[in-house]
This record gives C-alpha cells, structure tokens and sequence, in this order.
C-alpha cells in the first residue's frame, strides 16, 4: 500500500474532510455516483485515486444501487469499500443496503444529509438517514468538519469488529457542513494504521477459496430455524456495536489526543443546569454558541443507532426541562428524536422531565442563535410547548 | 481580535466558493486564525444567486448559522444583485466592497460604512481569465486581492506575496500566473470612496429637485482642495485667483461641501 496523502492542519469543507478519511483508511474500492451535495466526495476520491495519491480502485457506478451491489460485491470477497451520497441516493440504495445490513457486510456509507423529496430541495435535514433508522446499521452524525474525517475513520472500526461486521452510515449535514471549509488536522498514517488495523476477513460471509471442496451457502434460502438464528445475531451485533464505541473512544484519545468522551455523546455547557437541550448534527455547534452564557447543558447525539439510552439518562441528570431540537419529523407529529426519548423515557427513567420539542431546518429554513434564544425563553417562562411539537421559525 | 463576520453576494460561476474556502479560508488560517467559510445557493446554475458567509476570529468557530449582522459585506455584482439589501444587517461602521466599473453612483449609501470598490470584471478581462461576452466569468482572484488589502490592517497581519503565490499553487489547476497577477492588481487597485453625502442622497431618493451649489464665498481662503478633490472637474479657478463652480458639469456628489475646511461652499436645497 503506497499512500502519499499530506497530514497535518489545513483548511478542507465537510466533503473533503469525508474522502480524507476515506483516503486514510485504505479503502480497497471506492464505488462513486455522485449527488449534491455530497458530490465533492466522489470527486475528491476520483481525483487522488488517479492521482495516484492513494492506492485505492476507483469504480464509477451507473447508480446508487449499482454502488450498493458493488459494496455487496467488495465486501465479500473481504476488501475494504466506501461510498457516498445523499437523500435520494440513499433512498434508492435501499433494497440493497437492507440486503448488506442482513447478510452483515462491513462497508461504510458517508451520507451528506439533505431533504428527501417532494419537494425537491437540495438543502439540509436529517430525514433521509433518520428513515433507515430500523436497519441494523449503526448511524454516526457529526457536528464539525474534523469530526466527519475522523467518525469515517471510527465507522470502519466499528463495521469491521469481530462481534459487529455491520454497515455504518456516517451523516454530514449538507451544506452547514458538506460545504463549510473549516480548520482539520489530516492524521499521520501511521497513527490511523494503529487505530485501524488491516481488515480482517469476514468468516460469516467470506467467499470459499477457489479450490476449497466445502460449498458454501452464503445468502440463498434456510430453514425458519437459521433464519431466527441470524435474525437474533443481528441484534446481538447491534449490541456489540454498542459496547465497542466507549473503547474505540478510547483508543482515538489515546492515540490522537483528541478527547471524544465515552464517543456516545458531546456535552458542553453548565454541567449541574436544570434544563437540558438535546439536538444531532451540525446545529449542536450553533446551539452551544448561541446558549453558552445561559444555565443550560447542551447534549449533541454523535450515535443515533445504537441509541445511546443509558449514556443519556446518566448526561441529563436531574433535569426538570428537556429541549430536544429535530431536524426531522414523523407522521405522529413528533421530531425523531425527541419520539425516541419518549419511547425511552419510561425505560430509562428520564426522571419524568418534561420533554419540548422544537422542529425546523427544512428546505433551507436557517437557525440563528436568536431561535434557540427565543426557544429557551419559551420553555423558562412556562409559555413553552409540553407533549407537543412546536415549528421554530412559526409566529410566537 | 474577537470575532469577524463577512457576507458575501454573488452569482453562480464568479468563483465566489472557491475564493472564500480555497483563497481566504487558506490564507487567513496562515495569518494564525480560526476561520470558517460557507457559501448558500438554491439552483446550482450560472448565473443563480450565491451567498457566501465567513466567520474568523482568535476563539473556535462553532456556531453555523446565516450571518445577519456581518462586519462586512462584498457584493460581486451592482446590477443583478440588489446592493441596498444586500446592505441590510451591515454592522455601524462596517465594511463595504462592491466590484463595479461606476463607484461615485454608491456615495449616496455611505452611513458610517467605510466603501470600498474596484472593477474586478476589467482586471480578469485584462489577465485572459473570461471573454467579454460571458456576463459571468470568474472574478474571484481579483475580489480576493481586494479583500485581502481591506482586511490585513483589520486582522493586523500581512501575507507576503510568496505565500500567497505558494498557496495559490497549491489550490488552482490552471492558469494560475493569470489569477495571481489578477489578485496583485485587485490588491493595488481597490479604492475608498471618500465622501459622505449622505443627507443630501437622502434627500433626493426622496424626490425633492436638485440643490445648487453656492459659489465659495468670503470664507474662501483658496486653499485649494476642493479644485484637487472634485470628481468632475467642476471647479475652475479664474484668472483673477476666484473659485467658481461650473454648474453643467457638477454632479452634486458634494465632496466639496464635506471637504472644505471654512464651509465657504453650501448645498441649499430648494
């Protein structure tokens, strides 16, 4: 492997910083159909596959799903794929990356997060990825551009632990972050070697070798006793997804520096507040800023799946108020995750706070740190919305 | 300094992405900087509006939304973006560049603002970057030259011409000799508008007819700034030494008025 990539800080967008990761990871193939607005990452990973900064084979697919099967393809014969893409691409991916969460092929999606239509829109939500969020496959939001080169890198790590063998979706806020350039530090990669060591063969999918006798069935038809089987392990591999982050954190402070937490979850602001604001993605930064003089704890989601439930409750403490600020809405009215909170709340003891929840940022729809100001008032003066969705940006 | 925030207006294919991510966000992460750049567009097409949003400053950068109040604001193009909204959030004594061949036309819109403006669209022509008939060709080079020489007593740090040529190496595929001499010439050219007329724009855009001019009167010590600072070439001196103002040829742009120190022009509106 030859790899002539540049490291140290320098100034990359959101898409860039997503094929440097990839880059660093040594992909064998990287299958690239592009779509705005993660188009620069297939772009990116054209130009330094033929380059030849990076050893990486680069295949141009005639669609999403032709990436998929790629992915399918790469993955099962034990090589190391990536690809990217946003909203509609995901969306039509979706038969196939259903088939490689089942058939648990390590491979890693990078989504630049952006409305699914109708209407057309090419600007940021979540409900694209937030729409797969009953796959097994864990899905990681990232709140700054040094974040997505470095979660990529994490994905990986994840998808390919002995216990997991999972896809992994690594979602960027189209725009507020796909096209924010911003300072990153590009890792050694020696260091990224250390974290992420050579991919081991997959034994539950690999591919017989050629002139092995034994025949191997690998995803054809079984009995109902083998299909619970595998149904069973693939909750067990969300599981184990689950208890490898907290490590993987770990290894990542302890080789880089760069202190995640427990990897579950970013917290910043007055640790014994009363009020909890809980949001995902690239508004956690505008949040922080906008609420860093006010006594509140600011709680940004990096896993989405697997829910980090517990990790939650232990952040939250004992509020009296939680916000929770979606990108995302369902058809019973609720943001996604402030309907998973409720679904939780009763499990994991949420110490009955009072859940409100705030919608908004779709079509372009922009968050000023006069919103969230406006927010907070809100829900201190009692005037707030309690067990009901409230659409920031409607007239108060 | 703490925190600066500039807008920026524009049109699909100006490479007005380009410059602030790969030209400015570069340059001023070099001067010791934390920056951030961003640009917002609906349709991604020649000629469809493009904003542009930078934030920069000594702490991390970690909010993301719209600037609505910014320190600055570049508008890359007078006639198809609107300059009096693009203006609308710009801070109290704010920074203005406007690339346009007609600068006097944006006296009138001086408050406090400091304005700055150059004809970006002639030095690309002039470097070979775009051809005359194209209303869109890329005028980023140029933009940023003037940007840079707005911005480096503001950030109290100057580049070298080395580095700048450095980083553009790094960046540009093409044609860069024709973007750097661009971005040199964009640096020496900006210029600032001087004059404060605003009451009397005022006045005007609210359709009262045109004031006169007062000749200098017994005040006049002929100090002579008002013949060296007129734009039209209005003052004349006679040969008895007396200053007149020629009212074919005067503007109103009013200049004079601001600049005399004994107030011995006036402006009366009728």
């Amino acid at each position: 492997m030859t790899n002539k990539l540049a490291c140290g800080k320098t100034i990359l967008t959101g898409n860039k910083a997503a094929a440097y990761g990839f880059a660093l990871a040594e992909l064998d193939v990287f299958g690239g159909y592009p779509i705005t607005p993660s188009t620069e990452i297939t772009e990116e990973m054209a130009l330094l596959t033929s380059r030849e900064i990076i050893s990486t084979t680069y295949r141009n697919t005639d669609s999403e799903l032709a990436s998929m099967a790629l992915g399918i393809g790469v993955a099962t014969a034990g090589g190391r794929y990536g690809t990217a893409t946003s909203s509609q691409g995901l969306a039509l991916m979706f038969e196939l990356l259903h088939w490689a969460t089942t058939a648990q092929l390590p491979l890693v999606i990078v989504n630049a997060n952006r409305s699914l239509g109708a209407p057309w829109s090419i600007h940021p939500d979540q409900t694209d990825s937030l729409l797969f969020r009953d796959l097994f496959m864990p899905q990681i939001y990232c709140a700054s551009v040094q974040e997505v080169l470095d979660m990529v890198l994490w994905a990986y790590r994840i998808a390919e632990d002995p216990q997991v063998h999972l896809p992994v979706l690594v979602c960027l806020d189209g725009f507020m972050l796909s096209h924010t350039a911003e300072t990153v530090i590009i890792p050694a990669q020696e260091s990224v070697r250390k974290f992420l060591p050579e991919k081991r063969l997959c034994k539950n999918s690999m591919l017989p070798e050629f002139d092995n006798e034994k025949i191997v069935n690998l995803q054809c038809p079984y009995n109902w006793k083998e299909h619970s089987r595998r149904k069973k392990a693939l909750v067990l591999a969300m599981q184990s997804a689950y208890n490898a982050i907290t490590e993987i954190a770990g290894d990542w402070h302890h080789i880089f520096g760069e202190d995640y937490g427990n990897g579950f979850l970013r917290i910043s602001g007055d640790i014994n507040a009363s009020v909890a604001v809980v949001s995902m993605g690239a508004i956690v930064g505008t949040i922080e800023e906008a609420l860093a003089e006010k006594p509140v704890k600011v709680i940004g989601l990096r896993f989405f799946r697997p829910f980090p439930a517990k990790e939650l409750r232990n952040a939250i403490g004992n509020v009296s108020k939680i916000i929770v600020i979606d990108r995302s809405i369902l058809p019973n009215g609720h943001g996604v995750i402030a309907d998973e909170l409720r679904l939780a709340g009763g499990a994991c003891g949420y110490n009955n706070a009072d859940i409100h929840s705030f919608v908004g940022g779709f079509g372009g729809q922009n968050f000023s740190e006069e919103n969230f100001l406006n927010m907070l008032s809100a829900v201190l003066s009692e005037i707030g919305p309690f067990q009901k969705t409230y659409w920031i940006g409607d007239a108060q | 300094m703490e925190k600066f925030s500039i807008c920026l207006h524009g049109l699909g294919g100006q490479g007005l992405k380009s410059m602030i991510q790969d030209i400015l966000a570069s340059l001023i992460s070099e001067a010791g900087l934390e920056v951030q750049a961003f640009p917002f567009f609906g349709g991604e097409r020649r000629g469809a509006p493009v904003s542009g949003y930078l934030r920069c400053g000594n702490k991390k950068i970690t909010t993301r939304s719209f600037i609505s109040n910014p320190d600055m604001v570049v508008v890359f193009d007078h006639e198809r973006i609107s300059v009096t909204k693009a203006l609308e959030g710009l801070k109290p004594g704010g920074t203005v560049l406007i690339n346009t061949a007609f600068p006097n036309q944006f006296l009138g819109l001086t408050r406090d603002w400091r304005i700055y403006t150059l004809n970006a669209r002639a030095i690309s022509l002039a470097h070979g970057i775009g051809s005359p008939e194209d209303p869109y060709i890329v005028i980023n080079s140029a933009m940023a030259g003037a940007m840079l020489k707005i911005l480096e007593p503001i950030f109290k740090s100057k580049l070298s011409d080395k580095t700048i040529e450095a980083m553009l190496n790094n960046i540009m595929p093409q044609k860069i000799l024709e973007n750097y001499t661009a971005l040199l010439e964009g640096k020496k050219t900006v210029v600032k508008l001087m004059a404060d007329a605003s009451a009397m724009w005022q006045w005007l855009l609210k359709g009262h007819p045109l004031p006169y001019l007062t000749q200098p009167n017994e005040h006049c010590t002929k100090c002579n700034l008002c013949y060296l600072f007129c734009p039209k070439r209005a003052v004349e001196i006679t040969a008895g030494g007396a200053y007149i103002i020629d009212k074919e040829k005067c503007n109103y742009c009013g200049i004079c008025v601001n600049l005399c120190p004994r107030h011995a022009i006036v402006m009366v509106t009728q």
